[in-house]
């Protein structure tokens, strides 16, 4: 890691309108599914992304690859804002960032080749001849541990780890500085999980690649990140390094989201502490902290000001309006 | 509180599908006992036969493809396997309640909530009219819905997975049966939400005394859920035994492989160790222990004879030709 900057996330914003506040009404029903959310990653470093389905996570990830139009910010890439690249720059962007879903069923074409669907990428970047892309695609083939005569075959014939290597081959086609992983593992089987993760550590030592890890398996995420980011309804509520957030979480909402993970050991076996009901329409949330409903630290300012995220240790960002306080008289 | 007392016990039970590529036995063999009170898991990976185990103990396999070959599925000294439909009919709902993975699949989404939890109460109790909306408040009550008073006339849609999982649970509840089945219950929810299931499970086995089969591919759910547990590949039990002994005292290199997959909690190693390899082709296994191909401790002998099933300790049972050096 040497602290260069790669990906610079200020303030995104994404709202989708879904049908209309009242029938007949003109204000549009907005659900606001990225709500001011701003990181940096560093070069090398795995960057993550947790929270619980709906908080966001996947559209930021997608908006940073230009698959969504962003509503507000601005999201800068080696330090030049995304939206103000020209058609070459735009080019270039797509090749330096790519990503890997997390159906590796959906995002094979079952009716392609597996080898010509590595080569695709290429073959639309009009990179080399056509002997030269046979020859990467065997090469990638053999970085992603499959065997180099597989690449006539068909994605049926393959299980779902296979396809997932598959997915990353294709990926690393045009020597990506910046993967987006959007839930990589979480199709996956628990030993093929471990395959794929080592082989997510191996490539990112080798080519210094860069990882976005979206994902809602904190275990995971432990294992795998440097810088851990938690959401919640569209905002950041903590960001720390991997250390900090799972040895000393400060935030109400890392912790309930940390005792709920099932420890894979009887004798370790701990009482979760349980949330009040679900992660909630944030409609009647407008003002305050999104989280207060379900919070079990929650007090009537709580609902009266909205937390930003605050220093509270070196590097360990907090969005808690008591954590805040309690730093302040402590 | 766990009794002696059997409520099932499965006997060499086999569940084999028959399709066009050829005989698929999803389940080969599998024996297994379950007593008043426990909590049993089952793990494995996809294509374990877990949940087919699950659906024969119901008389549920897919037909045509699908078919109970062999073993006795013993429900309190019954076989199961020779009830008719109209017979198991009696059983299902009743004696044996299953909770599936997605919810939204087992409500019916064109009727209301209250409609499909009273016609399970009225399975137990005929209860008309206000009673009977009494008891479906109740029952949503029971299992933490707010303002139940007026969600019993919502439809599925309206509800979150979360909430969607607990109506089957409190369709449970009314049912009281005696073996909860949980296929996946907690899979497609979120982990705080899987932390409230969970809880609402542990609460009705406490309240009622309650057999529950709980199937999952999350040891950690296992670790704290389960007395006992089942560990399937390719359609066969290699290892059960109690819940410690399981994470403690395994002897099965397949146990092992999946406990080493885990990313552990505290413990930051560079690499997972994982097991080599790939999932089973359930249609072309090979002719000795399935797990074979991917074990690190396998012998010539592996590869052409099943091992047999030993007991290593007390209710410590391993299929593995070579337990012992493990």
């Amino acid at each position: 890691m040497n602290g260069e900057t790669i990906l610079q996330v200020n303030n995104l914003k994404k709202y989708f309108s879904v049908g209309k506040e009242r029938i007949f009404s003109r204000k549009a029903r907005l659900i606001k599914a990225v709500n001011g959310v701003s990181f940096s990653l560093f070069k090398g470093e795995t960057f993550g992304l947790v929270g619980e389905s709906g908080c966001g996570k996947s559209t930021t990830g997608r908006c940073i690859l230009r698959l969504y139009g962003i509503t507000e910010g601005e999201i800068l890439f080696y330090g030049k804002n995304i939206d103000t690249f020209n058609r070459n720059e735009k080019m270039q962007y797509c090749r330096d960032v790519q990503a890997v879903f997390q159906d590796p069923y959906g995002s094979l074409n079952p009716r392609m080749r597996i080898g010509e669907f590595i080569e695709e990428p290429m073959l639309v970047h009009g990179i080399s001849n056509s002997k030269k892309r046979k020859k990467r695609v065997k090469e990638l083939l053999g970085i992603v541990g499959l065997s180099a005569d597989q690449s006539a075959r068909f994605p049926h014939e393959f299980s779902g780890g296979q396809r997932q290597r598959i997915c990353i081959a294709r990926a690393l086609s045009l020597n990506p500085k910046l993967m987006i992983l959007d839930e990589p593992v979480s199709a996956l089987d628990v030993s093929i999980r471990a395959q794929i993760l080592n082989l997510l550590m191996d490539l990112q030592e080798e080519f210094g690649l860069s990882y976005l890890f979206i994902s809602h398996d904190l275990s995971v995420v432990e294992h795998i990140c440097d810088t851990v980011a938690v959401m919640y309804l569209g905002k950041i509520l903590e960001v720390a390094p991997c250390e900090m957030i799972f040895e000393n979480p400060l935030h109400p909402y890392t912790n309930a989201l940390l005792s709920a993970i099932p420890v894979p050991d009887p004798g370790l076996a701990r009482e979760p502490i349980i949330l009040k009901g679900d992660i909630s329409d944030p409609r009647g949330l407008e003002k305050g902290c999104l989280f207060r409903n379900r919070c079990f630290n929650a007090i009537d300012e709580c609902s009266e000001y909205e937390p930003r995220l605050n220093e509270i240790e070196p590097n360990h960002h907090v969005a808690c309006l008591r954590i805040t306080q309690d730093r302040k008289t402590a | 509180m766990i009794g002696n007392e059997k409520i099932l016990e499965v006997r060499d039970l086999k569940t084999y599908f028959f399709t066009n590529m050829g005989v698929v036995r999803a389940v080969d063999g599998a024996s297994f006992l379950l007593r008043k009170g426990q909590a049993l898991g089952i793990v494995g990976e996809s294509g374990s036969g877990k949940s087919v185990t699950s659906l024969s103990i119901l008389r549920l396999v897919p037909k045509p493809a699908g078919r109970i070959v062999g073993g006795e599925i013993l429900y309190r000294g019954e076989d199961l396997v020779k009830k008719s439909q109209k017979e198991m009919r009696e059983y299902r709902g009743k004696r044996l309640f299953m909770i599936s993975q997605d919810p939204m699949t087992s409500l019916n989404p064109v009727f209301t909530i209250g409609n499909q939890i009273g016609e399970a109460i009225r399975r137990r109790q005929k209860l008309r009219g206000n009673d009977l909306k009494k008891r479906i408040i109740k029952m949503l009550k029971l299992v933490h819905i707010r303002s139940s008073e007026s969600r019993i006339n919502a439809y599925p849609h309206q509800f979150s997975g979360g909430m969607k999982q607990r109506v089957m649970i409190s369709m449970a509840l009314a049912c009281q049966p005696e073996i909860l089945i949980a296929d996946e219950p907690t899979t497609a929810l979120d982990v705080t939400i899987q932390a409230q299931i969970l809880k609402l499970m542990k609460e009705i086995r406490e309240k009622y005394n309650t057999s529950i089969i709980l199937i999952t591919h999350d040891l950690g759910v296992v670790a704290g859920f389960c007395d006992y547990v089942l560990v399937m590949y390719a359609g066969k039990i290699v290892e059960q035994a109690d819940v410690k002994t399981l994470f403690h005292g395994n002897r099965h290199p397949y146990t092992r492989g999946l406990l080493n997959s885990l990313p552990c909690r505290g413990k930051k190693q560079r690499r997972l160790e994982g097991i080599k390899g790939q999932p089973p082709d359930l249609l072309n296994l090979p002719g000795g222990c399935p797990f074979e191909p991917r074990c690190e401790y396998s012998v010539h002998r592996c590869a052409y004879e099943y091992p047999p099933t030993e007991s290593v300790g007390k209710g410590h049972l391993i299929s593995c030709w070579r337990w012992r050096e493990i």
